[in-house]
């Protein structure tokens, strides 16, 4: 009993303890899923936004026309795209999202519904948009004596997520070419230029691995990526004690992305290449 | 002996929410592993405290109690883009202004939140490309430096600091 005693006030200690020690959360904001289906036969889903913080958030949903694309220096951003008209497969103009604007108390969360009510003559093939959801932030808090001056900053998050709509039969793949390796410092870059086939955007996940000249992997990262339309994208990772030599680098590509659901990932076959490089 | 069990219980009761609410709103791969939310805390303010007039003052991109610090959570491996919008100046409820700056080394990006201290540097006016990681977080740190006038009017000056995080796997 005496022991039980000592235990439960050993829980309590701990507990409250790691209250105090936790780092006030100012503002947090979570959306998921992150990345949203729907179809000619489920045109509807739901999304859930939540306050994970210690104060009351006001967020607002925003839809947007933007896919992911890769600037002129390999690196991926979403573009996005005010006007696509009929250039580019946008959704924007028909998925809605109820509400637009939501009050989340700390630690509380609220699910938003997103509708889509696309044309009757809408043709066969993959639709995206971007769901925007935007923190208001919390007023700053300035620590300090109460003298003449204090500054702060105080942080808004905004967090870009995927709308995707598929009517009808849907496919894709993608093909790899003109890959490159360099290892320069302690960084290794690898490019490669990949096409996007079929009608909907590729969704999987790129490994390279980096064999020394016994064909051993001394090396392997693993990226998620979606190809929307043809790009050519730089891939960049550290080369901490690698030891000089000459190695290969192997890329694949294979349409397995274990964040998403699996009927939603699209089959494609895998591709592979390679390209030697030299460390040091 | 109840008395100290009702503790126990009252302070799980005030850890338990903040930790469990982002699972409770998981989805589930066709796989039945759990898939993490796309979560951002902002954990701390940059906060520069009491600053004098006609003398600068830096926070450190290093400095845990007063550099901002955002924690963002996700799918592992997940691959993100990471935007700042950032202030030119800071301005007082009077509508006065205090310039703040923003230098190629104030912001850093890790896994381990600095135990041990990896990670890199980055400029905070250029986007960052990272994965979160094995863990499926990544923290990132801003710093940096404002140039109070003299004479400067004296207030409470503050800024706004937009972090965007772009899900780029999709």
């Amino acid at each position: 009993m005496r022991h039980r005693s000592k235990g439960a006030l050993r829980i309590a200690v701990i507990t409250v303890a790691s209250a105090v020690l936790l780092p006030a959360v100012i503002e947090a904001i979570y959306v998921t899923p992150t990345a949203v289906f729907m179809d000619d036969r489920t045109p509807s889903a739901q999304v859930t936004i939540g306050n994970s913080g210690d104060a009351p958030e006001e967020a607002t949903i925003e839809l947007r026309f933007g896919f992911p694309d890769v600037d002129s220096g390999g690196t991926p951003y979403i573009r996005f795209v005010d006007d696509p008209g009929t250039a580019f497969p946008s959704a924007n103009d028909w998925v809605r999202a109820f509400p637009q604007r939501v009050h989340l108390e700390p630690r509380s969360q609220q699910v938003v519904r997103l509708l889509a009510r696309p044309p009757a003559d809408l043709p066969v093939g993959e639709y995206w948009t971007r769901m925007i959801v935007t923190g208001s932030g919390v007023p700053v808090r300035v620590s300090g004596a109460d003298t003449l001056m204090r500054a702060g900053v105080n942080l808004v998050i905004r967090l870009v997520t995927s709308v995707t709509f598929r009517k009808g039969s849907v496919s894709t793949g993608v093909a790899v070419r003109a890959l490159s390796a360099e290892a320069e410092g302690d960084s290794l870059t690898v490019w490669a230029h990949m096409d996007r086939q079929g009608n909907a955007a590729y969704l999987g996940t790129a490994d390279v691995e980096l064999l020394n000249a016994g064909r051993a992997t001394v090396r392997h990262w693993s990226t998620a990526l979606g190809v929307y339309v043809p790009v050519r994208r730089r891939f960049t990772y550290p080369l901490d004690s690698i030891a000089p030599g000459d190695y290969l680098v192997r890329f694949r590509l294979r349409a397995e992305r274990p964040d998403l659901p699996a009927d939603r990932v699209l089959p494609a076959p895998t591709v592979t290449d390679s390209v030697p490089v030299r460390v040091g | 002996m109840r008395g100290k069990l009702a503790i126990a219980v009252l302070a799980a009761s005030v850890v338990a929410p903040a930790l469990a609410s982002p699972l409770r709103a998981q989805v589930f791969s066709s796989h039945h592993r759990p898939v993490r939310p796309l979560l951002a805390l902002a954990v701390n303010d940059l906060s520069f405290g009491t600053v004098l007039p006609g003398i600068p003052s830096s926070v450190s991109v290093r400095d845990p109690r007063r550099a901002g610090l955002f924690e963002i959570q996700g799918p592992r491996n997940a691959s993100v883009r990471i935007e700042f919008v950032l202030p030119t100046a800071l301005t007082s409820e009077q509508g006065a202004q205090m310039p703040i700056s923003f230098g190629h080394g104030d912001g850093f990006a890790d896994f381990s939140r600095g135990r041990p201290p990896r990670g890199r540097a980055f400029d905070p006016h250029a986007p960052v490309i990272e994965s979160l990681g094995p863990n499926g977080r990544l923290y990132v740190r801003i710093g940096g430096t404002v140039r109070p006038g003299r004479p400067q009017a004296s207030g409470t000056y503050s800024a706004t600091i937009a972090l965007t995080i772009y899900n780029l796997g999709s």
